[in-house]
């Protein structure tokens, strides 16, 4: 039963790093249960479903128009020592704006994260309450390309959020029989950075990002401890506003908020030979819950494979 | 008396799922798919008309926008860029060429970013000669729908000398 628990936070990182400029929680795939390594290949596609502003009311798209983005993504984690953890994880993105009479693409990579984890809550003995706890810190190499640096009609040519951002942050899991419970909490730095003049700005900018973060909620259960697991998430994440500074001035963006909410499915496929295989499929829709701040708004599917390799 | 285990996990889970739906229910009072405008109702709305819409003082200048096509689905916007002597002229005419190069900017104020890029060239009359003081901006594609500003620059040797924005709503 602990093997069926695939705790992906692919969907959810991936879906927010998607079109333009929303908060991103930036958490990488880690080992919670009793495993040696990790590694998870995921296919998500997620769907601009509309916008929210600083003020008013969000707008959804106009249904003959789509913005959607492809991801390929893999993830790998495995343990260096008893307790400590390294990982990393690596998408491509694969964009496409379409209009009733038109159709543009674009494939790009992603940005590259890198993790490191600490199991400072172990669970060595049985407890109905303690939960067991990692605490990680996250760096986000960008590797994709940002909207500071897109051209493109659309900017579909942005798939990287364009900062090395340092994350920190914390994971509680409590498995019973049946149920399962996750917390996550996380806040990010991003390091301040100065693009080169573009096409269409041809002034050196420098922008600041400032801190943001997220916290998840989760909740599974798996019917008569069988193979497959079924889970609820909620997550909310923020971001400060943006500082610009380019020769002209200082200017500041809005800061953004959006809340990601989850429903998740995972299948014990085999468990035998020392491991196992685990397929896993997400379901993530931003426009459920708000209050949503300066962010697209997006829905996400995403269908994955996970080997685990036992201790 | 201590309750059976599976009694106590029982109301534990009660009450999580009981606090999950007070969260829910709470936060829904803003709830995106509940509350939202669509596309189709809004109209793009651009500021309204004054005697000087871009003011350039050190210039002298002031300018204005008339949009040839407002950007559609499938297609960016263009619009005329006109300028006159602020003291002398009207947004009538005479217009009147700036001294230094003049380059569009698109900026979505509240996310901080820019969109692709604009091209901004001076208007040439049928015969092949340059209209004096009036501009063609063509390629105008706002990458999203929401607030954004139309800087317009008065630019020389890579800096700008001054600049003016007017305001849209896609
Ligand atoms: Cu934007």
């Amino acid at each position: 039963m602990f093997l069926l628990l695939v705790f992906s936070w692919v969907s959810a990182t991936d879906a927010n790093a998607a079109p333009c400029c929303s908060g991103s929680s930036a958490i990488p795939a880690m080992i919670t249960g009793d495993d040696r390594a990790q590694i998870s290949a995921s296919f998500s596609h997620a769907t601009v479903i509309g916008d929210a502003f600083e003020g008013g009311l969000p707008q959804f798209r106009s249904s003959d128009q789509s913005e959607t983005t492809n991801f390929f993504r893999l993830d790998g984690a495995r343990l260096i020592s008893d307790r400590m953890q390294v990982g990393a994880g690596l998408s491509l993105l694969s964009r496409q704006f379409s209009t009733p009479s038109s159709h543009a693409g674009k494939s790009l990579p992603g940005d590259l994260i890198l993790n490191f984890a600490y199991e400072a809550l172990p669970e060595w003995e049985y407890s109905e309450w303690k939960p067991r706890g990692h605490v990680f810190i996250a760096t986000t190499i960008p590797t994709g390309r940002s909207i500071y640096e897109a051209n493109e009609p659309g900017l579909i040519d942005s798939t990287g959020k364009g900062f090395f951002r340092i994350a920190m942050g914390a994971i509680l899991t409590k498995r019973w029989d049946l149920w399962d419970a996750s917390f996550i909490t996380e806040i990010h730095r991003s390091l301040p950075r100065t693009f080169p003049p573009t096409a269409s700005d041809p002034d050196p900018l420098r922008v600041d990002a400032g801190f943001g973060g997220s916290f998840a909620l989760g909740m599974g259960y798996s019917p008569g401890g069988g193979n497959f697991r079924f889970g609820i998430r909620l997550q909310p994440s923020f971001n400060q506003p943006k500082e610009r500074t380019t020769l002209t001035g200082v200017t500041k963006s809005s800061r953004s908020q959006v809340i990601d909410t989850s429903l998740e499915a995972s299948y014990l496929l085999s468990d035998q030979g020392g491991g196992t295989w685990t397929g896993f499929g997400n379901f993530n829709d931003q426009t459920l819950i708000g209050p949503a701040v300066s962010s697209t708004l997006n829905r996400t599917i995403a269908l994955g494979i996970q080997h685990r390799w036992d201790r | 008396m201590r309750l059976p285990i599976k009694t106590r996990l029982f109301k534990s889970f009660a009450s999580a799922l009981s606090f999950f739906s007070f969260l829910i229910l709470t936060a829904c009072i803003e709830s995106p798919i509940l509350h939202h405008a669509d596309a189709d109702t809004v109209t793009p709305q651009a500021q309204t008309e004054a005697d000087c819409p871009l003011h350039f003082p050190t210039a002298g200048l002031c300018a204005s926008i008339t949009w040839d096509q407002m950007q559609t689905e499938d297609e960016p916007g263009s619009f005329k860029l006109k300028f006159w002597d602020a003291k002398t002229a009207t947004s009538d005419g005479p217009y009147l060429t700036p001294e230094n190069a003049v380059f569009t900017r698109l900026m979505m104020p509240s996310m901080g970013h820019g969109s692709s890029p604009v091209k901004t060239e001076q208007l040439q009359a049928a015969d092949g000669s340059l209209v004096a003081g009036v501009y063609h901006a063509t390629g105008v594609y706002f990458s999203m729908p929401g607030h954004w500003e139309i800087w317009i620059q008065l630019r020389r040797d890579r800096g700008v000398l001054e600049q003016a924005k007017v305001d849209i709503t896609i």
